[in-house]
């Protein structure tokens, strides 16, 4: 272990991504991780939803405000980072196009909102057209039959997700990231 | 053979804490506790249920010391929907010129029911778990908050109050699996959807309206009725308005029972004999229920959740008694329905055991969501969120905003909550400006902006310019109040050094007025070291000292008064300074123009 860090509390040496002190059990203060890490997964596009969840609800049952009401103001402090920590890594990886930010980030291609430019005709014209037919639908079975194509498209990008991350091409990746993030909507649009 | 007692442990503490669980209701409180392994009601003579009205006579009266004789248009009645307005407005006269805000009335309601919990419990009870619409703005949140820390309680957490109901049903009725609840108060309404496990119990998300509730039924039926005598209610004069809404409340509760009956009713001198029945209920209040029908389909559709994954709606609030609810529910969703715990009792149950759970330790762990977005104003009075809608709390973020004019040296930071695209639409929670930032070309600065969300749904937000070597961070109070942060260790140090026999209510009076005023000071600083001489600052800090020592270490009212007094004294000559100095500028830009 080559850490830098000692417990606030007792002075011992800690390790640098340790919530809490070995000896003295105590909290200790926020430290930034990548999501991934927070979570023990492998860093890659597909994950396991349930290991997820429940590595999320353990750390939270150990870390969460509520588990501090009679401690110090500090430590009270440090359970509030780090429940927001463990909140907002969750929100981030569950999530099937968010999570590709996250990859592209640590691969360092980072990816800034609101510049979502299509320099892709063929794939811009691609969404309008489905766009407009979701627009149009006059009954369910309509609207279950592009849920359906949308769905089947949904899965094919988020292949070429997984391919192109292993052969580090980020650019495609990203317009991927794009394309996912209108093709949710839409389908997101058609459910209510 | 003998029965062997089994004693779980985990439950028998002798010397568990004490929390009460209120559920601070638009017309009814309800407070309860868990001792002894379970939960027992607070009765205010013989009623769970407090009326959440106030009589400032003489004597204050609340809930049920109020009696029918007493002037009813004098009483003040659903105070809680105020606190989504202008809780800190001094709205309401009290007799004479005397005006108070609503969280100085909800405050006194707070300060009988404690006084009330702790005749009836014999025991003298400070920590509470406090229990807040769902759809709250973190203003009303704040200000309910605050309102219970003035009557003395320590106010562990704040909880949404289908979330309470809904730990109920987990821990107490055992349920499992993915519940919604509909929770139509007197005043409210909300709805969250929750995922009940072994162990944990997750709001996955949570919507409402903060003005639709049973009080709007009243009105309604009143208003239905009125028809019949080819007038509204405006026409009737206030009392006799408040009397007729009163009725119609009672024709609606006889309604959850029975199907029909005939009264006599009269209005403006002219008797009438009429039929009340379902139907005139359901016509009159068609509408707004099939609102609420529509927020919960909205909400089930945003969450991304089939309405085949929800195994059951969990009924809670008085308004759920309404067979006219049952059935659109029960129609619309076909579902089963479970209000087998008391629907106006459910909420305090579940702050009483969460409150339990808190202070004495326990495996379940509860995870919220915040129901409304925040963010803040950018460019053209567009809203940009920061932490959105149905995020889990607690939740820290941080966003880079840059200025929009070359060699800008200051930002206004104004924070908003709401849904809506413009800023204005959205609930403005405060502002503040960023000054002091090194003049640069626009759009090269690069000011953070850090929203801290707390597990209570209280924010905190800060903001410092990146590029700048001077570092300008601040924690800013969205208005001119104590942080809550503040307040809660005004109250805990106050009942930590408490004596017997001693009103907590007035010394934490003292010290909140302390407080100010040395926070004033503190702001002043610049102006300060300006204006005054060495040895009036050194006074002056003298006496800040002296009272900080006090407000933390000791509980002498007395003698916080006298410090408050002296420092006001010592600081007089200072603001008198402060007021010429303005003067003396607008006398010399006088000048200045005449040249």
């Amino acid at each position: 272990m080559s850490s830098s860090k000692s417990c606030w509390n007792c002075n011992k040496k800690i390790d640098n991504n340790a919530f809490f002190c070995e000896s003295c059990k105590k909290v200790q203060k926020d430290f930034k991780v990548n999501p991934f890490k927070t979570f023990s997964l492998e860093k890659k596009y597909e994950i396991d939803l349930v290991k997820l969840e429940k590595r999320y609800l353990e750390l939270q049952q150990l870390l969460h405000p509520d588990k501090f009401i009679n401690c110090s103001d500090d430590e009270k402090s440090f359970s509030n980072s780090h429940s927001s920590n463990i909140n907002n890594a969750y929100e981030q990886i569950k999530d099937s196009v968010k999570r590709i930010k996250i990859l592209l980030h640590l691969e360092g291609y980072i990816i800034e909102d609101g510049n979502k430019s299509f320099k892709d005709v063929s794939m811009l014209e691609e969404i309008m057209e489905l766009q407009n037919d979701s627009m149009s639908v006059e009954n369910e079975r309509e609207s279950q039959k592009i849920q359906l194509l949308l769905k089947s498209k949904i899965d094919e990008e988020k292949k070429k997700v997984t391919n192109n991350l292993l052969k580090k091409k980020f650019e495609d990746v990203h317009k991927s990231y794009i394309k996912l993030s209108y093709l949710e909507k839409i389908i997101k649009n058609l459910r209510q | 053979m003998n029965l062997v007692n089994i004693v779980d442990p985990q439950n028998e503490k002798i010397n568990s804490e004490l929390c009460l669980g209120i559920d601070f209701g638009t017309t009814n409180s309800v407070c309860s506790i868990k001792k002894d392994n379970k939960i027992v009601f607070v009765e205010d003579f013989g009623k769970k249920l407090i009326p959440s009205i106030i009589l400032f006579k003489k004597k204050i009266l609340v809930g049920n010391q109020i009696q029918e004789i007493q002037k009813m248009s004098d009483m003040i009645f659903s105070i809680k929907r105020y606190f989504t307005k202008d809780p800190d407005k001094k709205n309401f006269l009290i007799g004479g010129d005397e005006k108070k805000s609503a969280i100085e009335v909800a405050k006194e309601i707070f300060s009988y029911i404690k006084n009330t919990s702790e005749k009836f419990l014999k025991k003298s009870i400070d920590n509470c778990v406090l229990t807040v619409p769902a759809y709250f703005d973190e203003k009303a949140r704040s200000g309910l908050m605050r309102a219970a820390f003035m009557a003395g309680f320590n106010v562990k957490r704040l909880i949404n109050e289908p979330t309470a109901a809904a730990f109920a049903y987990g821990l107490e009725g055992k349920k499992r699996g993915l519940f919604l609840v509909y929770d139509l108060g007197g005043g409210t309404f909300d709805v969250s959807i929750l995922k009940l496990s072994d162990g944990v119990f997750k709001v996955i998300g949570s919507s409402g309206d903060s003005n639709l509730g049973g009080d709007d039924f009243d009105f309604l039926i009143a208003s239905n009725i009125l028809k019949n005598f080819k007038c509204t209610l405006e026409d009737l004069k206030e009392e006799e308005r408040i009397r007729f809404i009163k009725k119609c409340k009672n024709f609606k509760e006889r309604l959850f029972k029975e199907n029909s009956f005939d009264e006599s009713i009269t209005v403006n001198g002219k008797t009438s004999l009429m039929t009340i029945n379902l139907q005139l209920l359901n016509d009159s209040l068609n509408d707004l229920v099939d609102k609420t029908i529509s927020i919960v389909t909205k909400l089930i559709n945003e969450c991304d959740i089939s309405i085949k994954d929800i195994d059951g709606f969990i009924l809670v609030g008085g308004s759920t008694r309404l067979k006219i609810i049952k059935k659109k529910i029960i129609d619309k969703f076909k579902k089963p329905i479970f209000d087998d715990l008391d629907p106006d009792l459910v909420v305090s149950r579940g702050a009483a055991l969460h409150g339990f759970e808190l202070l004495n330790g326990s495996k379940n762990l509860l995870l919220d969501v915040t129901p409304l977005s925040l963010g803040i104003e950018t460019m053209g009075g567009l809203t940009e969120k920061i932490i959105p809608r149905n995020s889990p709390v607690p939740s820290i973020r941080e966003q880079e905003f840059t200025t929009n004019e070359n060699g800008q040296t200051s930002i206004k930071i104004k924070i908003v909550q709401g849904e809506r695209e413009a800023s204005d639409d959205n609930h403005n929670l405060g502002e503040f400006v960023l000054s002091g930032l090194e003049p640069k070309p626009a759009g090269i600065p690069r000011i953070k902006v850090r929203f801290s969300l707390d597990a209570d749904g209280i924010l905190f937000v800060s903001a410092f310019d990146e590029s700048s070597l001077n570092e300008n961070s601040l924690v800013i109070k969205t208005n001119n109040e104590l942080s809550i942060n503040e307040m809660r260790s005004i109250v805990e140090s106050s009942i930590k050094h408490a004596q017997k026999d001693m009103d907590l209510r007035f010394l934490i009076e003292s010290k909140v007025k302390a407080t100010k005023l040395m926070n004033e000071i503190s702001n002043a600083e610049k102006l300060m070291n300006k204006l005054c001489s060495k040895k009036e600052i050194k006074n002056i800090n003298k006496i800040i000292i002296l009272m900080k020592d006090e407000i933390k270490n000791s509980n002498n009212k007395e003698k916080i008064d006298k410090l408050t007094e002296t420092l006001n004294e010592s600081t007089k000559e200072f603001a008198e300074k402060i007021l010429n100095q303005n003067f003396s500028s607008f006398v010399g830009k006088k000048i200045n123009q005449l040249d």
